[in-house]
């Protein structure tokens, strides 16, 4: 069984550029976010309900930086660990 | 508001301070139904108390009868916050000359009082002393001309600096101090129905002594600063959020470190002077 990532359930996010950051506002928590690029971009490719995988967000991620994925996958498990730990994105299993 | 009271030297003062706004009829609707009067009971005799109702209720205790227009403002204070929640409401003072607010946010003890009734004595519009209400719909800021509470060293800082102000009686030894409030010029109360487009946010702070420090602020920096400012951020949900962003986007913010009034004074000016048009 392979895992994934999404949003966290019942969630929906709100995403505006501020300056050099991401604020993020969670519907389901009332929190407010500032996030850097990387965490943005997961987040974004989320957002519209998509369940990925660590690799996938990888590669999505890879696209947008114009860089092979490799590079990225380190980075994004990173990312989704921290996010995972701010309630915006969970597990799942596919 | 519909506002009764039975203390004179309140009333008084009162009177001095919002004589240029206009009474409503009696059957128009108000926000607000607000009594301050005379503490009842045996120890009126020998050291009177007064008392802040809203709506029949007394959410806090009574204070020394001469303290009754303190307690008053911040008993207002209290139902603005706990009830304006259609707006995101800021602990900053605001200020408007040429179509240009700028907004104070800051912490008790920074001296937004003072560099705001500074302001005002350089002939900005007070638009609020206290509360920043921002209007989710268009991002502009709504007029509440209060009398600005000046505390402790202030108070004679603020007589040399605007003599020309309206001042109030000085309050000894309240919570907060020593007290006494700057009016509210006759042209701010007129114009309390026009709002004010922000184009500034100037977060000040003073520190004795020290040097003028005018730093730009990043924008996402504004925005932290913002979210723990509000007092109803966490009520205002999704449209707080929109309009702090909005807000931070739309204008450029500062920090400012002041020991000097006049010179924190010149540094807000000066921003407005060289913003173009």
């Amino acid at each position: 069984m392979m895992h994934g990532w999404q949003l966290s359930s019942h969630d929906t996010l709100i995403l505006e550029e501020i300056g050099d950051c991401v604020a993020v506002y969670s519907n389901a928590t009332g929190e407010t976010h500032l996030l850097d690029a990387l965490p943005a971009e997961v987040l974004s490719c989320l957002s519209s309900g998509a369940c990925l995988t660590h690799l996938e967000l990888a590669v999505a991620v890879a696209k947008v930086a114009d860089e092979p994925w490799e590079n990225w996958l380190p980075q994004v498990c990173n990312v989704l660990e921290r996010l995972a730990s701010m309630q915006l994105v969970e597990r799942f299993a596919r | 508001m519909r506002l009764g009271s039975d203390v004179d030297s309140f009333s008084a003062t009162w009177q001095r301070s919002y004589a240029s706004l206009d009474v409503l009829p009696e059957d128009e609707v108000c926000h607000f139904r607000i009594v301050v009067e005379r503490q009842l009971g045996a120890r009126r005799w020998y050291r009177p108390q007064v008392v802040f109702r809203i709506e029949g209720l007394t959410p806090f205790d009574p204070y020394p009868l001469d303290h009754a227009f303190p307690m008053f403002e911040w008993g207002l204070n209290w139902c603005i916050a706990m009830s304006a929640h259609d707006y995101l409401m800021l602990h900053s003072a605001v200020v408007e000359r040429d179509g240009c607010a700028v907004v104070l946010p800051a912490q008790p003890g920074s001296g937004k009082s003072t560099l705001c009734a500074a302001l005002v004595g350089r002939g900005w519009r007070l638009l609020s002393d206290e509360f920043g209400i921002l209007r989710h719909a268009d991002g502009c800021f709504l007029p509440l001309p209060r009398a600005a509470p000046l505390k402790n060293a202030s108070i004679p800082l603020l007589r040399d600096f605007a003599p020309h102000l309206g001042f109030g009686p000085r309050y000894a030894k309240t919570r907060k101090g020593d007290v006494v409030h700057m009016f509210p010029p006759g042209d701010s109360l007129q114009r309390q129905a026009d709002p004010a487009r922000p184009r500034f946010i100037v977060f000040p702070r003073y520190e004795p002594g020290a040097a003028l420090q005018l730093q730009e602020q990043p924008p996402e920096v504004a925005m932290t600063r913002l979210v723990n400012n509000s007092f109803n951020y966490r009520v205002s949900g999704a449209l707080g959020f929109r309009s702090l962003c909005r807000l931070v986007r739309e204008c450029a913010s500062y920090q400012l470190i002041n020991g000097d009034l006049s010179e924190a004074v010149a540094a807000v000016e000066s921003l407005v002077q060289a913003r173009e048009p």
